[in-house]
């Protein structure tokens, strides 16, 4: 689905460029779950955020069922984004005035869809709820629930656990670990120990490269 | 469409500080530029009536008249056909004309002008340019009173016949206090000059070039309508017309943009700061598939609704404070969205194009 040759991506800031990420290869399929770990600054988000087309790599080639997003239009990608390719953000990042429902439907849900989505993540009685209204727990599990509107063919988490307790981060796991089930491609980046469970791959970067070789876990 | 002006709505509502004051920004502009074209308006009016009073400064003689003799006697042997009147009202060459018949007689042992005031033309609906005549009487000027000892009610002697004194002006400091005021046809019988002028006296319009020497313009242009005519222009009312005109204007078109000026500058750095603090918003936006034009459509949404809330409230101030509409009310309603969409474009245009990965990252 998703495929990675020798990206890089080199930020040209100060005197020094900075490569984030270094002659990367990976290969993400339907049904693939891939934990990347690593400290901060290693390059789990830009790695996140180049699979999310976000960001344009600088060097290597990235495909998508084959095609190369990046000579295509931002309106093409946008609408990748939009259709294919759901995002959770560390925080969640909800817009604080919408309700939860409303928040959802901003990933393409209809009402209808926001609900069940939002029942799916266990959150069917805070829908009308603003987000200073839940939980922190319940604020990434409803940015979970946005990510799945539309069904997405991928599923890209940066950080979600990082900012709650166990028995939370545990939920979100699930909500993932389902997902992946369900057919989606997900792609976890954590610092920490977080571990969804089940056939997932897990490798880790440091300084844009990949230092462990990939295993899986049981 | 709905969803989006439920994002817009629910923007406001949580940054309502910012969006009171940006819409109260935009409601004292409107109100300002009402007030001022209001204040325009009445100061327009007022101009009329103060330039009314000031009289005619056009006087428009037969050709054959001396002209010295008519500065020394304000009479002239010549004359002009009744219809000269009709020729110049079609060739709008003046804002107000009035026929005038007018000649001197000896009377209880003085002399005073006879003068027949004939219907004011061309622009006579804004009151009376010339002392107003009775069907039922003369009425005099403060002198031939005093010199006749006459006063209203009282009958005088005049050729053709006596006449009831309808009304006694008083002093006004010109040669209205020697003259005898009665209906132009009235006088043209009395005087023999039946379907004849001696003189129009008219009120400069601005309907001519603006050119240095326009005495010599209205010369030409009378002349093609009434061939040798001789046009006397008074250049001190003229100047103090103009003077007066280009002080009203000066007024009436300062204060109303001035203050759209400034607000639209204050709603220009609230858009700014506006953006700033959602640039994660629009970042996330854009890393759930919001195109950059879905993105801009709501940053700009914001600042249509508190123009167009601006413009209603601003509409609401001024239909209780003012009286009668005018063409500019509906032009601020339309103006003052577009005026704070224009004002947050730019802002809105860096916010919805910023990178999606730096925004997240902030």
């Amino acid at each position: 689905m998703i495929e990675l040759h020798a990206v890089s991506r080199v930020f040209a800031t100060g005197t020094e460029p900075v490569r984030a990420i270094d002659a990367l290869s990976l290969r993400v399929d339907a049904g693939d779950g891939l934990v990347v770990r690593g400290p901060s600054g290693s390059g789990k988000s830009t790695l996140l955020h180049i699979l999310g087309l976000m960001l344009h790599p600088t060097g290597g080639v990235m495909e998508l069922d084959g095609e190369r997003p990046w000579s295509r239009t931002p309106a093409w990608r946008a609408g990748v984004r939009r259709g294919r390719i759901g995002f959770v953000f560390q925080g969640g990042h909800l817009l604080p005035w919408l309700t939860l429902r409303d928040n959802v439907m901003l990933g393409g849900a209809t009402a209808d869809e926001a609900h069940e989505l939002l029942d799916r993540v266990g959150l069917q009685t805070r829908c009308g709820h603003k987000p200073s209204q839940v939980s922190g727990g319940e604020r990434q599990r409803a940015a979970v629930a946005r990510a799945l509107a539309g069904a997405p063919d991928v599923l890209l988490a940066d950080e979600p656990t990082g900012t709650l307790d166990a028995e939370n981060a545990c939920a979100v796991l699930d909500l993932l670990e389902d997902a992946r089930v369900g057919g989606a491609a997900v792609v976890l980046a954590t610092h920490g120990a977080a571990d969804p469970g089940g056939n997932w791959t897990s490798i880790k970067l440091d300084h844009g490269c990949i230092v462990t070789p990939l295993e899986t876990q049981s | 469409m709905e969803r989006l002006v439920q994002l817009v709505l629910g923007e406001l509502r949580w940054r309502w500080g910012t969006a009171v004051v940006a819409t109260g920004l935009v409601v004292v502009a409107c109100v300002v530029v009402l007030f001022a074209d209001a204040i325009a308006r009445g100061a327009a009016d007022a101009t009329r009536r103060i330039q009314r009073d000031i009289g005619t400064n056009l006087v428009i003689l037969p050709g054959d008249t001396d002209v010295t003799d008519w500065w020394l006697l304000r009479s002239t042997r010549g004359h002009l056909p009744q219809d000269a009147v009709d020729r110049l009202e079609q060739a709008g060459l003046a804002g107000r004309l009035i026929p005038v018949v007018r000649g001197s007689i000896e009377q209880g042992g003085g002399e005073f002008l006879l003068v027949g005031i004939g219907r004011e033309r061309a622009g006579g609906r804004r009151g009376a340019l010339a002392p107003s005549t009775s069907d039922s009487g003369a009425v005099i000027g403060s002198e031939v009173a005093s010199l006749l000892e006459l006063q209203s009610g009282s009958s005088m002697q005049l050729p053709g016949g006596a006449v009831e004194v309808h009304d006694v002006l008083l002093p006004q400091g010109s040669l209205d206090d020697i003259s005898i005021f009665l209906p132009l046809e009235d006088v043209q019988r009395r005087l023999g000059l039946e379907g004849r002028l001696t003189q129009i006296d008219a009120l400069e319009c601005r309907c001519g070039p603006d050119i240095d020497d326009p005495l010599a313009w209205l010369q030409t242009e009378v002349g093609k309508v009434l061939p040798a005519a001789q046009v006397i222009r008074r250049q001190a009312p003229a100047e103090a017309r103009r003077r007066q005109r280009a002080l009203a204007d000066a007024a009436a078109s300062g204060a109303g943009p001035a203050a759209a000026l400034v607000a639209m500058c204050i709603v220009a750095g609230l858009a700014w700061l506006n953006v700033r603090e959602r640039r994660t918003e629009c970042g996330v936006l854009r890393a759930l598939g919001w195109t950059r034009t879905s993105v801009l459509v709501v940053l700009l949404g914001r600042w249509c609704m508190v123009g167009v809330a601006g413009a209603i409230i601003a509409l609401g101030i001024a239909a209780a404070m003012l009286k009668g509409f005018s063409a500019v009310w509906w032009w601020a309603l339309l103006a003052a969205p577009v005026a704070a969409v224009a004002v947050g474009a730019v802002p809105a245009l860096v916010g919805a194009s910023a990178d999606p990965v730096e925004a997240l990252r902030e």
